[in-house]
């Protein structure tokens, strides 16, 4: 054994396959360690209120090397912004928030937003917005009464927009003038709120959403993608190295039994490894899915006991047959061996040099196979998977609206995996059956 | 034949039959393979026999009947007074008996180091403790000279030359120190040079342990080396039986006659001379010919005879029995003409 | 040296590539064969032997470091000829081979009669399978192989036949040269003996020469004429039959003598302790030297084949 991995020195496709393995293998391990796995539930799961902040299908930061001027989000508090209290009387204050921050980017934002927490006070604060651009103009925006989680989206806000003559992110960003032209400089946005209660203070936070955020971008739903990206690697090796033991392990065991006892056993193996070849597997798996459950532990046992009977049972069946005509079975049933010994410490050892490549070129047709049912919409509901956001990217129809960043992600890592695992799988190939090598 | 069980008879073979069902499609039975058919012998203990033939006459079949991988169709197999089918757990017979395998690569699992090859059968038969398991390994690796033994327990049959491999293989199987030993073709895959090492080993073993040897080859200068008795074995049974040097010296049985005729000695003068074969092939053990199996081929068959009824034994001389017509008179205690009249064929040229 | 002969063999080499380095297998081999007269080149496993065969026949596989020396077939230098007109005009034209166990190469999917006819249409010399067969017949005969086999596949028939229909299909082409690597070693004694008589009748009918390449030394006293010994990789002895089998001279070929049990006369046997040389990294000096019992101190010197008389050579320092 130990020689053949030596031998894998000579093979820098092998070395290459090795290499991206090591990757992914890594990366699950940073996964599991930097974001455990309930986080990573809680925050894939979690719903909007997680992911206030991020803006909705950002590209990836890393995209500004090409595009220089994408712009990043900005968030301005009111902890640190100038803050003016007036007394107006009759129990009621007037405080006056001005949220200022720089805008240097050449490019309008992606989306307005602003958060405003208050007290859960009989008597809710009203509030009423203004924005002041760098040329020193003022627009009013809206007045509302505060709740006490308050969510305004100035974006998406109809009147408003209107009113202005075009989505706020962009006229109030852009010279009235000379629209083409992004006003950079100290923006502002200033928040008179009418606190009528003791109790009532506010605290706003405005979100001035850019277009690029994290290492892989955001989807529609705001989550960064980095998430899946990451928990799809340990997800996608464990359901590719589970089925692939499963299905393998079983398929040498019956395989060596049915040829050992012969005869019927070995008949009826066959029979059921035919019938079993021709049922279709994904349709049965769609319907699994669809009908019973989508978890992914079911589809797994599925998938296993699919695989349990497998066109795998002929290859060894054919091994195996040689294998029992070696002499040295023939001694070993000359000094005493019985059938359960012969078949595993003497026929199964045998099957090695086949399995081994078998089993790491057959992994990545099982990750594919959990890829392609989380995009025809039976991945697991709960588990981000790198499947669940190619399902995403489809069916919110990503190459539409150019979010190719979506698609290519996760694709790109399936395409890795697949090459890493398929590389070394052939040279081991190629080192275990030596006459498949070219001298 | 001495009764089964006397001191020294270590194996009795008593109308062994080892026939094989041959069936088309599954369940159309065609007949029976006949590979082993009516053979019966006696083995004393420390004694070594040759069982002498061409391939197809079923000595190999013999051979894994007496080990016990084929079941009898007929006939008992008695070892040291004991049934060997008696009982259904062949166990204890099994590990008295010890195999020697023609191809000495093929023999050893690839996958096995040296140490776990010859742990194999010490843990099969019960002896569990490792201490006492590595001293018989290491006892019997000094024994069959693949020594130093540190140096060999780790290593793969693949890092063994021909004769080492065949040393393991013996040591193999003399590690549950059997009482018989039996050899298929033992020495016919190595090396001329090899052979003799291989021989002499068996010899040695044979000597110090007084083990019986069963020594199947064809091949018969290399069983004159260690052997007291021959058999030779034609078309599945024993046509001819005798102390090694009769047999050489004065074969009786005419295919017996042929088959030492064939077998050339290094000698320049054999260019000369076109070589005396009996024609046709031999028989098949699915349709046997009616009577003496040889009769097809011999040159001095008797019409009438040879072709209806199967020859019993006739004995010819001390230990010496034929299965041919051309002695029946020996029976009588007249013996046997010792040029018989050939009914065909040419003079043999000389 | 050059027309010595109807096949000659100067300083032939052949080197494989591996990864552990180049095998030396056949190391500056030389030797011929007169006409109509039998060479057996004897040896044991890992001596070269099968290589040699390779060799001459430029039969040679894809990890080929070194192909080299002069080969001469009456006269010609075929070593020097292009692989397309050595394939055309040579190779089973006027030098065919029986390969080790070729009664198991033939192709299980043509009958026995149209595959010994395949070389003749390959080559021209017939030009329908009817033409060809009608040739193959004439060889059949030749061999011992009754006509009606000829319809038959060679599953259908025994060890002794196929190996009959290999040599066959060597003859059909009437060369000057048949090379047969281990033609017997997998028969019977009867089957054996069979398959000699068959060479010993067309040696004496069709005059064809031929080289045979076996371990087994006491089969090959049956045809030889002369014997050449081979041993990790180099010639170590020639000499005809009768001086060989009777008394060999390099300590090697009398251990070997010494080794062969016989039946018709006793004797005591002995065996070579050791194991033959590596061809990976051949040894300096003589490559028996560590095995030879009669070793003194000038075998650390590479032999020569020393000329002993006309028609003997021995490479060892004993007989300088």
């Amino acid at each position: 054994m130990s020689r053949a991995l030596a031998e894998l020195r000579h093979y820098p496709s092998a070395l290459a396959g090795l290499g991206i393995i090591v990757l992914l293998v890594l990366m699950s391990i940073y996964a599991v360690l930097a974001i455990p796995y309930r986080e990573a539930i809680r925050l894939w799961r979690g719903g909007e209120t997680l992911w206030l902040d991020t803006p909705r299908n950002a590209l990836p930061i890393w995209m500004t090397l090409f595009r220089p001027d994408l712009p990043r989000t900005i968030v301005v508090g009111s902890r640190g912004a100038l803050r003016q209290e007036e007394d107006l009387g009759g129990g009621v204050r007037q405080v006056t928030l001005t949220l200022a921050f720089d805008y240097p980017y050449s490019q309008v934002p992606d989306e307005l937003g602003l958060f405003l927490e208050t007290e859960a006070v009989q008597r809710l604060p009203h509030a009423v917005l203004f924005w002041r651009p760098p040329d020193g103009s003022e627009i009013q925006l809206n007045e509302f009464t505060v709740d006490p989680h308050e969510v305004y989206r100035i974006s998406a806000d109809a009147r408003l927009q209107r009113d202005l003559g075009g989505p706020p992110e962009a006229v109030l960003f852009t010279d009235a003038q000379n629209p083409s032209r992004v006003l950079r400089g100290r923006h502002q946005l200033i928040i008179k709120a009418f606190l009528f209660e003791k109790t009532s203070d506010m605290r706003a936070r405005l979100v001035v959403y850019g277009k690029a955020h994290g290492l892989a971008g955001t989807d529609h739903l705001r989550r960064d993608l980095m998430i899946p990206l990451l928990w799809g690697a340990p997800i996608a090796m464990a359901f590719g190295l589970l089925a692939a033991v499963g299905s393998t392990l079983s398929t040498l065991i019956i395989a060596a039994v049915g040829v050992w006892y012969g005869r019927w056993v070995d008949g009826g193996i066959q029979r059921i490894t035919e019938v079993n070849l021709i049922l279709p597997g994904l349709p049965i798996l769609i319907l699994i899915g669809t009908l019973y459950s989508r978890s992914i532990w079911v589809i797994l046992g599925v998938v296993i006991l699919l695989g349990i009977f497998g066109a795998g049972i002929k290859t060894y069946r054919a091994l195996f047959l040689q294998v029992k005509e070696a002499p040295y079975i023939e001694a070993a049933r000359a000094y005493g061996a019985g059938s359960l010994r012969a078949v595993f410490t003497y026929m199964i050892p045998r099957a090695v040099p086949v399995l081994i490549p078998q089993f790491v070129t057959l992994i990545p047709t099982f990750v594919f196979l959990e890829a392609s049912l989380a995009v025809l919409g039976l991945g697991d509901p709960v588990l981000p998977t790198w499947g669940k956001v190619i399902e995403d990217a489809y069916s919110k129809g990503a190459l539409f609206s150019g979010h190719y960043y979506w698609v290519l992600e996760p694709a790109a890592l399936l395409m890795l995996s697949g090459l890493g695992f398929t590389m070394l799988g052939f040279a081991l190939d190629r080192i275990f059956n030596p006459r498949l090598r070219e001298i | 034949m001495s009764p089964a069980g006397a001191d020294d008879i270590l194996l009795s073979v008593r109308g062994l039959h080892t026939w094989f069902e041959l069936r088309r499609l599954g369940f159309v039975r065609v007949g029976f393979v006949r590979a082993v058919d009516d053979v019966s012998f006696d083995l004393r203990r420390g004694e070594a026999v040759a069982v002498v033939g061409e391939s197809g006459c079923g000595k190999s079949t013999l051979a894994k009947t007496i080990l016990g991988l084929h079941l009898p169709t007929q006939g008992e197999i008695i070892f040291d007074g004991r049934p060997v089918h008696g009982a259904a757990d062949l166990r204890w017979y099994r590990a008295r008996v010890g195999y020697v395998q023609q191809d000495p690569y093929g023999a050893l699992p690839p996958f096995m180091s040296v140490q776990r090859i010859l742990d194999e059968p010490l843990l099969i038969n019960g002896v569990v403790h490792p201490a006492e398991r590595l001293r018989r390994i290491q006892r019997i690796l000094d024994e069959v000279r693949l020594t130093p033994v540190e140096d060999f327990l780790p290593r793969y049959p693949h890092m063994l030359s021909g004769g080492q491999q065949q040393r393991l293989v013996v040591a193999r199987a003399m590690i549950l120190e059997p009482k018989l030993i039996l050899a298929d073709e033992p020495v016919s895959m190595l090396d001329a040079s090899v052979r003799v090492e291989i021989l002499h080993l068996l010899r040695g073993l044979q000597a110090k342990h007084n083990l019986s040897l069963i020594y199947i080859t064809h091949d018969l200068s290399t069983a004159r080396y260690f052997c007291e008795r021959a058999f030779v074995m034609y078309g599945g049974k024993i046509i001819e039986r005798a102390p090694i040097e009769d047999l050489l010296q004065a074969p009786r049985h005419p295919y017996t006659q042929a088959l030492l005729a064939a077998i050339p000695d290094p000698d320049p003068a054999n260019a000369a001379r076109l070589r005396d074969v009996p024609p046709g092939e031999p028989p098949s053990l699915l349709h046997p010919p009616a009577g003496c199996r040889y009769h097809p081929r011999c040159p001095f068959v008797i019409k009438g005879v040879c072709d209806v009824d199967v020859p019993p034994d006739f004995e010819v001389g001390a230990g010496h029995r034929v299965g041919c017509w051309l002695y029946r008179e020996a029976r009588e205690g007249v013996p046997a003409t010792d040029a018989p009249e050939r009914a065909w064929g040419p003079a043999p040229s000389s | 040296m050059a027309a010595n002969g109807v096949l000659s063999a100067e300083d032939l080499r052949l080197y494989f590539r591996t990864n552990k380095g180049p095998v030396q297998a056949v190391d500056g081999v030389t030797l011929s064969l007169r006409r109509g007269r039998t060479l057996v080149v004897v040896g044991e496993s890992g001596c070269g032997k099968t290589s040699l065969a390779r060799a001459i026949l430029r039969l040679l596989p894809r990890n080929v470091e070194t192909y080299a020396g002069h080969l001469w077939l009456n006269g010609t230098d075929i070593m020097a000829l292009p692989e397309e007109r050595f394939r055309r005009e040579i190779r089973w034209v006027r030098l065919a081979l029986v390969p080790q166990g070729a009664m198991n190469a033939l192709n299980p999917v043509i009958r026995v009669g149209d595959q010994v006819a395949e070389p003749l249409l390959v080559h021209g010399r017939a030009t329908s399978l009817g033409e060809g067969r009608r040739s193959a017949d004439e060889i059949f005969r030749q061999v011992g192989v009754p006509l009606d086999f000829a319809d038959r596949y060679p599953f259908e028939l025994s060890g002794g036949m196929r190996q009959r229909a290999a040599i066959a299909m060597a003859l059909v082409t009437v060369p000057d040269v048949v090379v047969l690597d281990e033609p017997t070693s997998a028969l019977d004694v009867l089957t054996q003996a069979n398959i000699m008589n068959v060479l010993k009748a067309i040696k004496r009918d069709m005059g064809t020469s031929f080289i045979l390449i076996t371990h087994d030394i006491a089969t090959s006293s049956e045809i030889a004429d002369d014997a050449a010994v081979m041993y990790a990789g180099q010639v170590v002895e020639v000499s005809q039959a009768g001086d060989f089998y009777r008394a060999p001279l390099h300590p090697y070929s009398q251990a070997l003598m010494a080794s062969v049990p016989t039946l018709h006369e006793t004797k005591a046997l002995g065996f070579i302790p050791g194991r033959p040389p590596s061809l990976i990294d051949p040894p300096r000096g003589c490559r028996f030297a560590d095995r030879c019992p009669m070793r003194f101190s000038r075998c650390s010197e590479e032999p020569p084949l020393i000329r002993v008389d006309e028609h003997r050579q021995v490479k060892c320092w004993l007989h300088a």
